[in-house]
């Protein structure tokens, strides 16, 4: 077994009474991208600081591939900890620099390296992120976007071992949230760091992180691969994960896919199928990723659902295009056609002169050949693609 | 109230003790700090020449009113002769060194104590520490001793503001011997008036720098509220703390010069 290159041990902090870390526990393996999730204020930042040597734990060992981590003004630390950088949220870029000496500041004021050389360093570096044209622009002439690459230049230009990166999407929109995604996995590749990151941003966060870790209440109640998310039992992590759900859930004034993944078993044990009820879109427009429309559309066809007044009741949101429920062992050969039957009014709201139709249809599974929701997208993906495509 | 009295106490003390780690560990980081020249000369511009018009003004106004306050009481003795050294000891002694501290301190330390406090929540401070500098080599030590060149700068800047105001006054709205003026200055102002009015400036000016300095930097620390209103509070404790530190030190130094 290797040894993990980040290793926290047992690591608490407490602010007077405020116990904001109690005992975590943390491993991170050498050139991976690993995120740290969980609510605002639950000590995520915390956690950072105490690993950057900012904060100094009041128990517990952090450890940066075998030595504790050092700063400038903590002595206690190992001058052989491997070098870090820390990507704060908000850039702490100085705003009286410009984004050449903002760059080169940690070069020219911890080495021996000469302003020339830092110079031609930052410009090297500036030309590898296409950040030529800011050289000389001071942080409030650039965009959000911008600063952010800046601020990960100068995370960069000291060739560290080990990032951090504090809520890197803070304050920007959706499509620049996804490019700084894109930019760290990018970046990680081609320069080989190991990243930790604290995010909120799901799905995105998980798409570029090799291990996801869950904080809670000042521990780490998850930790593992992002897939593991699907069959993580904690109704509050499930929470967390599947807000979005929740949302749609709460809209329509339904139980919700979190109560879907902490009962599964139960489920299992009461039915004998999963009907699943989803909508197939035969072209996509601009605004109908939004799923507004789309929405309008699911609203009725979970009505249409309440109104074959099916003695289970309990309708499980999964997202803005598939909702199920299970199905007793008497209804199973029927209720598909029903469901399709009742959905036939929803179907022919979509007229052929709508830029994005939606057709519902449903899908009946057994419980006994699924062993977890996760299991479940993999048949309705498979069912999916099997099925004919419709006609525009 | 005892209790409250002792906790007071205790916490003033340890306070007081953090503040001189502070200030140690600040003058102690310079022997680290790079390119120390550059970081001096623009603290020297900071504090000098952002400073200079205010020292200019109340170096004038307060000449030409301790002229006229001087002039009018003088004469009731006909000893109008001796505005002179009326003026120009009252401003060496005490004045210069005193208002030209409390103007920088309006000046260049609200703006220091502000600039920390910001810097501090923005988390510059410590980016700065992640990037294995010295925030208080940084930021602090060129500070400190950019404040022991400027303030006895800024303080004969203003003793000599200052007389010409008195000058103003006496000679040409007064209508004195101008002769009388400047021989009454030459015969009253001696090395020892002027050095003790520098060791003021100096005592006054670290003071200030590393109060003002202090407090900003513990922002998050000693404020009771977070981000715009913590910066507030601590860039007002900064300003009051130094005007009282300025005119307590003034005190002491001053009962130390006419001690026998």
């Amino acid at each position: 077994m290797s040894t993990p290159f980040l290793e926290i041990r047992g690591v608490r902090k407490s602010f007077g009474d405020h116990v904001v870390l109690d005992g975590i526990n943390l491993s991170v393996d050498r050139g991976s991208i690993t995120t740290i999730m969980g609510k605002s204020g639950i000590g995520k930042s915390v956690l950072l600081k105490c690993i950057a040597g900012i904060h100094k734990p009041d128990a517990g060992e952090i450890l940066i591939n075998g030595h504790p981590p050092r700063t400038a003004t903590n002595c206690s630390g190992s001058p052989e900890a491997p070098r870090l950088s820390y990507l704060f949220q908000q850039n702490a870029l100085f705003d009286s620099f410009t984004a050449m000496e903002n760059v080169a500041l940690p070069l020219v004021e911890t080495g021996r390296t000469t302003r020339r050389v830092a110079r031609e360093k930052v410009l090297k570096l500036f030309a590898d992120l296409d950040l030529g044209d800011v050289a000389n622009k001071y942080p409030s002439q650039i965009s959000g976007g911008m600063q952010k690459r800046v601020a990960l230049a100068r995370a960069l230009i000291t060739q560290p071992r080990l990032i951090l990166f504090d809520e890197p999407t803070t304050g920007l929109d959706p499509q620049r949230k996804n490019s700084v995604f894109s930019m760290v996995a990018d970046y990680q590749r081609r320069f080989d760091f190991t990243a930790l990151m604290v995010s909120h941003d799901i799905p995105e966060a998980l798409f570029v992180s090799d291990r996801v870790a869950w904080m809670d209440r000042g521990q780490m109640r998850f930790v593992g691969p992002p897939t593991d998310l699907e069959i993580a039992r904690d109704p509050a992590l499930l929470e967390f994960v599947h807000h979005r759900n929740e949302l749609l859930s709460e809209l329509a004034g339904q139980h919700g896919r979190t109560t879907l993944f902490a009962d599964w078993a139960e489920l299992r044990r009461t039915y004998e199928q999963f009907v699943v009820v989803s909508c197939a879109t035969e072209r996509r427009r601009p605004g109908s990723e939004l799923g507004l429309r789309r929405f309008a559309s699911y609203q009725a066809a979970v009505a249409c659902i309440h109104e074959l007044k099916r003695p289970h009741g309990q309708i499980y949101f999964l997202d803005e295009r598939h909702f199920g429920f299970g199905v007793g062992p008497a209804e199973t050969d029927t209720v598909v056609e029903e469901i399709d039957s009742a959905l036939k009014p929803v179907n022919d709201l979509s007229t052929p002169a709508q830029a994005t139709r939606y057709r519902w249809s449903a899908n009946s599974y057994r419980l006994a050949m699924v062993s977890n929701p996760a299991t479940l997208w993999i048949l309705e993906d498979q069912a999916e693609m099997a099925a004919p495509p419709t006609s525009p | 109230m005892i209790a409250n009295a002792g906790r007071l106490t205790l916490d003033s003390i340890h306070e007081l003790g953090r503040f001189s780690i502070f200030v140690a560990r600040a003058l102690g980081s310079l022997f680290q700090l790079r390119a120390f020249p550059s970081k001096l000369a623009r603290s020297i511009f900071e504090m000098g020449v952002r400073c200079w018009p205010i020292i200019l003004t109340v170096g004038c106004f307060t000449g030409l009113v301790v002229g006229l306050e001087g002039y009018n009481t003088l004469s009731k003795f006909g000893s109008e002769y001796a505005l002179g050294a009326t003026v120009s000891i009252s401003i060496i002694s005490e004045l210069g060194p005193v208002l030209a501290a409390l103007m920088i301190v309006g000046q260049a330390g609200s703006a220091l104590a502000a600039e920390l406090g910001i810097q501090r929540n923005s988390e510059q401070i410590d980016a700065l520490e992640t990037m294995g500098i010295n925030p208080l080599g940084f930021f602090v030590g060129p500070r400190l001793i950019a404040a022991l060149i400027i303030f006895p700068l800024h303080t004969a800047f203003f003793d000599i503001v200052g007389i010409v105001g008195g000058y103003i006054t006496g000679v040409v709205l007064m209508g004195q011997e101008h002769g009388v003026y400047w021989q009454s200055v030459h015969n009253s102002v001696h090395v020892h008036d002027v050095s003790w009015g520098f060791v003021k400036a100096l005592v006054f000016g670290f003071t200030i720098t590393a109060i003002c300095s202090y407090e900003g930097f513990n922002t998050h620390r000693r404020s009771s509220e977070p981000g715009a209103r913590g910066v507030s509070q601590s860039t007002t404790r900064a300003v009051v703390y130094s005007s009282i530190a300025v005119l307590a030190l003034d005190y002491l130094i001053t009962a130390v010069q006419v001690s026998p």
